[in-house]
C-alpha cells in the first residue's frame, strides 16, 4: 500500500513538473509579447502580461476552461496591439520574426492549456487509489509528456518554416525586385492551400 | 472527415491574416498565415481519424453499498483495431447524484494495436436507490483536434445503494399463528423450545435430561418436562411512504428514517428465521411476497432502495384490503410504519386486528421545532399534532405503538417493548 502511495506521489510529482513547464511557456509567451512593444508603452505590456500570466496560471492549477480561454485572450488582444503598433510605425518588416515568435508561442500555450484541462480531471488530490489507477496516471503522464513534446516539435518547425518563407521572399526580392510583393504569393498559397483542404474535406 | 471547430477557428484567424494584409496594404502580415497553414495542411495528410474499435467491461466491487459504503469501478479498455490511437479521451457516464470520492471517471491516453487500458475511480451514494453507470464516451483526434470521431460505448450497468441497516438485536414477537418451521416464537404448542410448557409422565424413550427430579420425587413416579415450541411465523412489514412523511410535522426525513428502519427490521426478522414479505405504500406501490433467506433479504432492500415517496395512487384501504388480507394469512404479524397521518390509516389498522393479525405500529415522534414559522404556521402545525395525537391514541388500543426518531434508539425501543400477552 505504502509503496502504491509512493507511486502515485511520484507520478503527481511528474504533473506538477510537466504543468510547471507549461507555466513556463506562458510566462515566456506574455514575456515575449512584452518584448515587441515599445519601450514607451511598456507599462500597458507589463499590466497586460502580468494579468495573461495570472489567468494562465490559475488556468494550469484548476485545470479551468473560462481562465484558459481568458488567458489566451489577453495574448491575442496583446499581440494585435503589438502588430497595429508596428503597422503604424511601419517597423513591422523588423519586428516580424519577434511578433510571429509570439503567436507561435500564443498557439504553444493555447495547446498546453487545453492539454493540462483535458488531463486535470484525472488527477485526485486524494493520495489513496488502487494499481490500476496508477497505471492509468502513469498512462495519462506519458500521453501529456508526448503531446507536449509533438507540439513543441510541430509549432518549432511552423516557425522555422515561416522564417524559412520570409528569407526566401527576401532573396527573391534581392534577386527579382519585380517579385518584392512577396505576400502575393503567400497569399496565392496560403488560399490555394485551404481551398485544398477544404475540397478534400468534401 | 468535417473539421471540428478548432480546426474552423484556425481557418478563420488565418483568412483574418490575410484579410488584415489587404485592408492595411501590409503583404508582412500574411507571414501569419504561414503557421495556420501548415498546420492545417498538416492535419489533413494524416490518414482520417477513425472511429476506434474497443472492447470495455466495466467491474464494481462491491456491487451494491450499504449506506455510505463505498463502490469502486474499474473500466477495461482494450483497442481491437490493428491501428495506434494517438488521442483518445474517454469518459465514464456517472448519475450527478454519486459523489466521485478518489480516482477519475475521464482519462486522455494513446493506445496501441491490443494495449489495454483502465479507468479505476470510487463512488459513494450520499442517497439509497438504484443509479446506473454508463455509458462511455469516446472522442479520438489528431494531434491538433481539428478532425474528430466521437461517440459512446453502451456498457450499462446498474450500481444499488442500500438502505442503511442497523442491528436491532432479538425482537420478540407473538403471533397467533405460527408456521411449521421451528424458529423463535413461541406457538403455545408442545415442541421443541426453551420455554418450560407443563409436566407429564416420563414415557421410555424419552431424553433423560428432560426428567423433572424434584417433581417426580414429589409425586414418586418419574415426570418429565414439556417445552413450548419455538416456530416461525409469516411477517409482513408494510411501509407508509404516502404523502404524510413529507409533513412539516416532523424535523426530520421520515422517509428516510422509515426505509432505514423496515430494512433493520426485515433483517432482524429473517435472520430470526422468519417468513418476511413488504409492502410499501408510495407514489410506485411495491409488493414483496413473504418469503425465507438471504435472498429474500435481498429482494426486500432492492425494493427498499427503490422507494420514492409521494402521493399513493390507490387509497390504503383498498391496497391493504386487496392485497395483503388476500396473500398473508390472518393471525400472522403485520408490522406497519407510518407517520399515521392519513385519514384511513387508524380505519385499516382497526380493520387488520379485527381480522386477526397481530399489528404492530411503527411511528415517528413528531417535531417541535418553530424556527421560521409564522404564528398561523405553528397553529396549524398544533392542530395537525393534535389530530395526530388521537389517531395514535385510537391506535394503541387495537395494536402495539412504538415510537422513533433519530434521537430514539430503536433497538432501546424494542427493549422496553413486551409483546401483548399470551392467549
Amino acid at each position: 500500500m505504502e509503496a502504491l502511495e509512493k507511486s502515485i506521489e511520484n507520478i503527481n510529482w511528474h504533473w506538477n513538473i510537466i504543468r510547471s513547464a507549461h507555466l513556463a511557456l506562458i510566462v515566456f509567451t506574455f514575456l515575449g509579447l512584452a518584448a515587441t512593444f515599445p519601450t514607451n508603452l511598456i507599462v500597458i505590456a507589463a499590466f497586460g502580461s502580468g494579468w495573461g500570466i495570472l489567468f494562465g496560471a490559475w488556468a494550469l492549477l484548476k485545470g479551468d476552461w473560462l481562465w484558459s480561454r481568458a488567458a489566451i485572450l489577453v495574448g491575442g488582444v496583446m499581440l494585435s496591439v503589438a502588430v497595429l503598433i508596428q503597422i503604424a510605425s511601419k517597423t513591422i518588416l523588423q519586428a516580424l520574426p519577434g511578433l510571429l515568435l509570439a503567436y507561435v508561442l500564443i498557439l504553444f500555450s493555447a495547446e498546453a492549456l487545453a492539454l493540462t484541462r483535458q488531463h486535470h480531471p484525472t488527477y485526485s488530490k486524494d493520495k489513496k487509489g488502487s494499481q490500476a489507477y496508477s497505471v492509468m496516471l502513469q498512462k495519462s503522464v506519458e500521453h501529456m509528456t508526448r503531446r507536449t513534446i509533438r507540439l513543441a516539435s510541430v509549432l518549432g518547425g511552423c516557425y522555422v518554416i515561416t522564417l524559412a518563407v520570409l528569407f526566401l521572399g527576401d532573396v527573391f526580392v534581392t534577386a527579382l525586385p519585380a517579385l518584392s510583393d512577396i505576400s502575393l504569393y503567400i497569399v496565392a498559397v496560403s488560399v490555394s492551400l485551404a481551398l485544398l483542404l477544404i475540397l478534400r474535406e468534401d | 472527415m468535417a473539421l471540428t471547430s478548432k480546426g474552423l477557428a484556425y481557418l478563420i484567424l488565418a483568412y483574418v491574416f490575410i484579410g488584415l494584409a489587404l485592408i492595411f496594404r501590409e503583404p508582412s502580415l500574411t507571414a501569419f498565415v504561414v503557421p495556420n497553414a501548415i498546420l492545417l495542411l498538416f492535419s489533413s495528410r494524416k490518414p482520417p481519424v477513425k472511429a476506434p474499435r474497443l472492447s470495455v467491461t466495466r467491474r464494481m466491487y462491491p456491487p451494491r453499498s450499504f449506506g455510505s459504503e463505498h463502490i469502486d469501478v474499474t473500466v477495461r479498455i482494450q483497442n481491437d483495431s490493428i491501428e495506434n490511437i494517438d488521442e483518445l479521451q474517454l469518459k465514464d457516464q456517472i448519475p450527478e447524484s454519486l459523489k466521485l470520492e478518489s480516482g477519475s471517471e475521464a482519462v486522455t491516453i494513446s493506445m496501441q494495436p491490443n494495449e489495454q487500458a483502465q479507468l479505476w475511480y470510487r463512488i459513494s451514494a450520499p442517497r439509497r436507490g438504484t443509479y446506473v453507470l454508463g455509458p462511455i464516451l469516446f472522442r479520438t483526434t489528431d494531434i491538433f483536434g481539428f478532425h474528430e470521431s466521437s461517440g459512446e460505448i453502451t456498457v450499462l450497468d446498474d450500481v444499488s445503494v442500500l438502505p442503511k441497516m442497523e442491528k436491532l438485536g432479538a425482537i420478540e414477537l407473538r403471533a397467533r399463528r405460527v408456521g411449521p418451521w421451528p424458529g423463535s416464537i413461541p406457538s403455545r404448542k408442545i415442541g421443541p423450545g426453551t420455554e418450560f410448557f407443563e409436566l407429564r409422565s416420563y414415557m421410555p424413550g424419552d431424553d433423560l435430561r428432560r426428567i423433572n427430579w424434584k417433581a417426580s420425587a414429589k409425586s414418586g413416579r418419574l415426570m418429565a418436562n414439556e417445552f413450548e415450541g419455538e416456530q416461525v411465523t409469516d411477517v409482513l412489514v408494510v411501509v407508509d411512504c404516502s404523502e404524510g412523511t413529507m409533513s412539516r410535522l416532523f424535523d426530520f426525513d421520515v422517509a428516510e428514517l422509515e426505509v432505514s428502519l423496515a430494512a433493520s427490521l426485515c433483517a432482524q426478522l429473517i435472520h430470526q428465521g422468519n417468513r418476511v414479505g413488504l409492502s410499501v405504500y408510495s407514489a410506485v406501490r411495491t409488493w414483496v411476497d413473504p418469503g425465507f433467506g438471504k435472498r429474500q433479504l435481498l429482494r426486500l432492500v432492492n425494493s427498499l432502495a427503490v422507494v420514492t415517496p409521494g402521493k399513493a395512487s390507490v387509497p390504503l384501504k383498498y391496497a391493504v384490503e386487496s392485497v395483503i388480507v388476500s396473500v398473508v394469512p390472518a393471525r400472522s404479524v403485520i408490522i406497519f410504519i407510518s407517520p399515521l397521518m392519513g385519514e384511513e390509516t387508524v380505519d385499516v389498522i382497526e380493520d387488520l386486528t379485527t381480522k386477526g393479525y397481530g399489528v404492530i405500529c411503527f411511528t415517528p415522534v413528531a417535531g417541535s421545532r418553530t424556527e421560521g414559522m409564522t404564528d398561523s404556521m405553528i397553529l396549524a402545525r398544533r392542530i395537525l399534532a393534535s389530530e395526530r395525537r388521537i389517531k395514535l391514541i385510537d391506535v394503541s388500543k387495537k395494536a402495539r405503538v412504538i415510537e422513533f426518531s433519530p434521537e430514539i434508539d430503536v433497538r432501546y425501543a424494542l427493549r422496553r417493548w413486551r409483546p401483548w400477552r399470551r392467549a
